[in-house]
């Protein structure tokens, strides 16, 4: 199909094949290659965002967790105090 | 990899710091951050008054914090930061290593921003940097 975008090529190894057999399991009326790729492609970035938004989110609260634990050992003052007594 | 210095860390641990929110934020998006020696001594210190320095480093190596590698010139590109940064000894520890590794520093601090500002090592998201 003519197009004014970029395109790439992509080569057929055994891990490429084997996501494509994934993506006509995930999508059996779409025959064109090229589109089961892009769909692979759009839909590993949306996974992987998601897993990415997932590891932030349990990062976030061991970090609160920790600042709740911790944290009363700071505040205000606290990094010229320790440099007053070097 | 990122360079935390010690005003970052402390706004990590401290929920009462203005820049607290920012500092979960960025160490939760950024699973890799490195901090020098002598800046996490700093952070250490109040843990040490308790007698809990080593749990508290514990904690933080848990989260993915680990000590900045060393560098065979970091004594004097320590000096050239301390004396050209007008910085802290320990703060320009942490842009002196962050400048021989190329790594962007992320600060809570003004002064250290403004240096690595000057070096070309400001991670924009850092509080501080957003001020300056």
């Amino acid at each position: 199909m003519p197009t004014d975008l970029q395109r790439t090529q992509v080569t057929h190894t055994p891990e490429v094949e084997a996501a494509l057999e994934v993506a006509r399991r995930r999508w059996p009326a779409e025959r064109s290659t090229g589109r089961l790729l892009a769909n692979l492609i759009v839909e590993g970035a949306k996974a992987i965002e998601a897993y990415d938004e997932l590891v932030a989110a349990e990062r976030r609260q061991m970090l609160e967790d920790i600042a709740g634990t911790y944290g009363h050992m700071y505040g205000p003052g606290y990094i010229d105090r320790i440099r007053e007594t070097q | 990899m990122i360079v935390l210095d010690t005003s970052a860390a402390v706004a990590l641990l401290d929920k009462t710091h203005p820049d607290h929110a920012a500092a979960v934020e960025f160490v939760a998006r950024n699973t890799s951050c490195a901090i020098h020696a002598a800046a996490a001594a700093e952070v250490l210190v109040a843990a040490s008054e308790r007698g809990m320095s080593e749990r508290v480093w514990d904690v933080l190596r848990s989260v993915g914090l680990r000590v900045a590698d060393g560098h065979p010139d970091e004594p004097a590109r320590i000096a050239q930061w301390r004396r050209d940064g007008d910085l802290s000894l320990v703060d320009a520890c942490t842009v002196a290593i962050a400048d021989l590794h190329e790594m962007f520093v992320f600060t809570c601090s003004e002064p250290v921003a403004a240096a690595a500002r000057q070096a070309g090592l400001l991670d924009d998201r850092a509080p501080a940097g957003a001020r300056i």
